[in-house]
């Protein structure tokens, strides 16, 4: 890039230069515009018109813009493709400013925190962190578009081997790691399940748990984090708490939607490798292009909606090994085969509900639009009937969720 | 996008953005009656804001309190004190508007972000009550049952059948789904070998002991006609290979990297289904590996086990260690052909019917008729045992030769021969001989 000479394309290089991994979204009246290698590679990702600014000392500067109310779409698309995009905003009133208006970049879009509407809602869209010392590894995934956040850690030599399952499991889109520790030895690295993820290096001392378990502590608005089970982790928190870093420092918004985090252990449900998960087609085919419906996921999945679907393809990968929890669950199931009509009532009823994770994950982050807005609101207008049909079941499983669910009344 | 009646100010300033018109259409109709300029017009554009335009023939009658704006080829255009004062009002309540909607969202959106643990909380629990209700749909719409756990090591299904294969045969109507039993516990039924053709059923066996497991353990109710089961920690599969070999990995290390993580995790709780293990090298070197592999599970690890192969040879292993079984998918022949019964029986495939099978996938009729003849003389030529895989097990007949092939003829006669009746001569001549069939 050569010298900038207008105080515009000054401040478009200041800016650029504290994002340079991200794709620059350049807020400059009704559009986005992007500059340089910026522009070359966007107009070519998303098709549109590759054009140039006033030259700059006689060279002209790749230009290619989007107009502001399109704008998400088009992030979405680059975010699809594994690139990052940093949104920059004018964060003055262009009729109040003296001279060259002010600008920030509010919110930086990555592949592990994308929460927009373009979202496949039957998958989770995971952000994963990894962190490894010379014996632990900690291992730490958020979903941000729903707020599911979970962490767990490993001892020993098959430490590495471990946390490759869960990244095989979990198929996260991002994935953080200490700049000085590599992710992985690569040549151990086995893509043949065609797990893609973006990397994204950070700094140390983003992982050191002094750092990290204050930051959580902090967040959830807690003294110790014996309360999720992750006290005495410190690989797990971690690993956790540079997710809520990376966050915290790309996103807007207080993050309310992400109000826990669970410790998990694989011994504590079913275990199935991502070998056994493909070969018994559990949520995809064995053969790509084979029709879907092959799958078990496919076949036995009639949830009415996006929360269910997540959450039944959450089960099928990690049945449970509680007989307490199996029973539990078997009961509710039995008590719903048994009354039919009460049965009908109830999916009937939650058939109208959107994704409520996803919408007010988009509120805490501030995206949400006023369409976002009344879809919630539609939703929870339905919870009352959705209690009522719930009350005829004795099941217990199906009073303690009767008892959850919240009828939502805003004072 | 805020409705009315939320906020009084608002409101106002929407009933004078909406007036707005009716407002004008008033000015327009007073000043013409007031200047006698009946083609006098309101009009707006967004650099002079509001004005009046009167066309040339009537400048005369233009009043001295109208201010020159601008002067068009047959028309010039005015404004007045009021006007001016209500462009301001007007211009300044839109922009109003948009700020006062503006952050009176930011209030609504913040007000809900503030209730963020309730929604979610409440989505959390919607989501398992819309699973429970899918599964009960299910088990109500499939005949599913309901799995009984119970604290021993045993897998107990009656009639089970596979949940994926059942739905896309009922869709297409044709055969119905062949229900199969299955038992399993860690002593005496431990590792079952299962033989029969290829497209027998074999697979299908093994993927739907796993997913009626798996099923089970999520809470769901089963295909079968019942189920009693004990919690299992870890299914594991190693199905087929055939599609590894795209992805530039040697078939075999695959298979064995595969193989070696199973026989280091699993315990007497897992579930391991090995479907035609060794395929991936040459036929000594397989067979070999999966028979270890099966004593490794058998005598160490204990889990239970499925093992479908083509290898008759590890029928015999039923003979040798208590915990295994031989079953196998039955095959009806008809005349000159086989017909699959997909029924899963005690003991083992009597053959392994290759050419028929073949011959249902429509190889030339010729082909068909070589491959008998080939088989007939391979068979003929190998009917003795001379290699064991067992260390100090006796030699058996009837046993398909696993190593060396010797020709039945020269063993016939060595066995027939009586060493203290030769002279040394004659039994150079023999060797020599024996050494000529053998060549």
């Amino acid at each position: 890039m050569t010298e900038p000479s207008t105080p515009l394309m000054r401040q478009y290089a200041a800016i650029k230069k504290e994002h340079p991994s991200a794709l620059l979204f350049f807020r400059l009246g009704d559009f986005y515009e992007l500059f340089f290698d910026d522009a070359i590679l966007a107009a070519r990702e998303l098709q549109i018109t590759l054009t140039s600014r006033n030259k700059e000392k006689g060279i002209a500067v790749p230009m290619c813009g989007v107009p502001y109310h399109a704008a998400e779409n088009y992030i979405s698309k680059l975010i699809r493709k594994g690139f990052k995009v940093a949104v920059c905003e004018q964060t003055e009133d262009p009729r109040l400013a003296k001279k060259l208006v002010r600008r920030e970049v509010t919110r930086v879009v990555t592949p592990g925190t994308a929460a927009d509407s373009s979202l496949n809602s039957e998958e989770n869209n995971f952000l994963a962190a990894v962190t490894q010392t010379s014996d632990q590894a900690g291992f730490a995934a958020l979903d941000l578009s729903t707020g599911e956040f979970r962490a767990t850690e490993f001892q020993g030599p098959e430490a590495a081997r471990r946390i490759q399952e869960e990244l095989q499991q979990l198929r996260p889109k991002e994935v953080l790691y200490g700049s000085s520790a590599p992710l992985f030895d690569r040549k151990s690295t086995d893509n043949r399940l065609g797990a893609t993820h973006a990397e994204t290096p950070l700094e140390d001392w983003v992982f050191s748990p002094d750092h990290a378990i204050p930051l959580l502590e902090n967040h959830f608005g807690v003294l110790s984090l014996e309360g999720f089970g992750l006290a005495g982790k410190p690989a797990a928190a971690s690993a956790a708490g540079a997710i809520l870093y990376y966050v915290r420092s790309t996103q807007r918004g207080n993050l309310n939607h992400v109000d826990r985090i669970g410790f998990y252990e694989r011994q504590n449900c079913l275990v199935l490798d991502a070998v056994t998960v493909r070969n018994l087609e559990l949520i995809e085919p064995l053969f790509s292009g084979t029709d879907v419906g092959v799958t078990l996921s496919r076949s036995i999945d009639v949830t009415v909606t996006p929360m269910g679907k997540r959450l039944l393809r959450s089960w099928i990968l990690r049945p449970s090994i509680d007989k307490a929890e199996i029973n539990a669950r078997l009961d509710a199931v039995e008590a719903q085969v048994k009354d039919t009509i009460a049965r009908e009532e109830l999916r009937r009823v939650l058939n109208g509900i959107l994704d409520l994770e996803r919408l007010l994950s988009r509120v805490t982050l501030e995206t949400a639009n006023p369409r976002d807005v009344l879809a919630l609101a539609a939703s929870l207008a339905k919870l009352p009937a959705l209690r009522n049909s719930l009350a005829h079941f004795a099941a217990e499983r199906l009073k303690t969720l009767h008892a959850s669910v919240d009828e939502l009344r805003f004072p | 996008m805020i409705r009315s009646g939320v906020h009084g100010e608002l409101d106002e300033l929407r009933d004078l953005s909406r007036n707005s018109k009716q407002f004008l259409a008033q000015i327009e109709q007073r000043e013409r009656q007031r200047t006698g300029i009946t083609s006098l017009k309101v009009k707006f554009n967004s650099v002079f804001g509001y004005y009046l335009e009167v066309s040339k023939p009537n400048l005369h009658l233009v009043p001295a309190d109208y201010e020159r704006k601008q002067t068009l080829v047959n028309a010039e255009r005015f404004t007045t004190p009021e006007l001016k004062e209500y462009e301001s009002k007007i211009l300044d309540a839109q922009e109003k508007i948009v700020d006062i909607e503006r952050r009176l969202f930011a209030e609504l959106r913040s007000a809900i972000a503030g209730e963020a643990r309730r929604v979610r909380q409440t989505a959390l629990a919607l989501a398992e009550v819309d699973v429970l209700a899918a599964l009960a749909n299910i088990a109500a719409t499939r005949d599913y049952c309901r799995p009984a756990f119970d604290d021993s090591l045993d897998l107990e299904i009656i009639g089970g059948r596979h949940p994926v294969i059942e739905q896309q045969e009922f869709a297409a109507s044709s055969e119905r789904f062949v229900p199969n039993d299955l038992y399993l516990n860690s002593t005496t039924q431990a590792v079952l070998v299962l033989t029969g053709p290829n497209m027998g059923g074999k697979s299908t066996y093994l993927r739907q002991a796993a997913l009626i497991v798996i099923l089970a353990q999520m809470g769901s109710f089963v295909p079968a006609r019942s189920a009693r089961l004990s919690v299992v920690d870890r299914v594991f599969t190693r199905i087929g290979a055939s599609d590894n070999l795209a992805r530039g990995r040697s078939t075999f290390m695959v298979e064995m990297t595969e193989t070696a993580a199973i026989l280091h995790t699993a315990t007497p709780r897992s579930l391991i289904l090995l479907d035609e293990v060794g395929r991936g090298t040459s036929t000594y070197d397989g067979l070999a590996i999966a028979w270890a592999a099966i004593e490794y599970i058998h005598g160490r690890t204990r889990a239970k086990t499925l093992f479908a192969t083509h290898y008759f040879e590890l029928t015999e292993l039923a003979d040798r260690l208590s915990g295994v079984r031989n079953y196998h998918v039955s095959v009806k022949e008809t005349g000159g052909g086989i017909v699959f019964l997909r029924k899963v029986e005690p003991g083992a495939a009597d053959r392994s019917y290759g050419i028929e099978v073949a011959k249902l996938a429509g190889l030339p009729g010729e082909v068909i008729q070589r491959a008998r003849e080939v088989l007939a003389e391979h068979e003929s030529a190998e009917q003795q045992v001379t290699g064991h895989l067992s260390r100090g097990a006796e030699a058996r007949p009837a046993q398909l030769t696993i190593f060396t092939p010797l020709s039945q003829p020269v063993l016939e006669r060595l066995r027939e021969l009586e060493l203290d009746r030769l002279t040394p001569l004659e039994a150079l001549n023999l060797l020599a001989e024996l050494k000529k069939q053998i060549q």
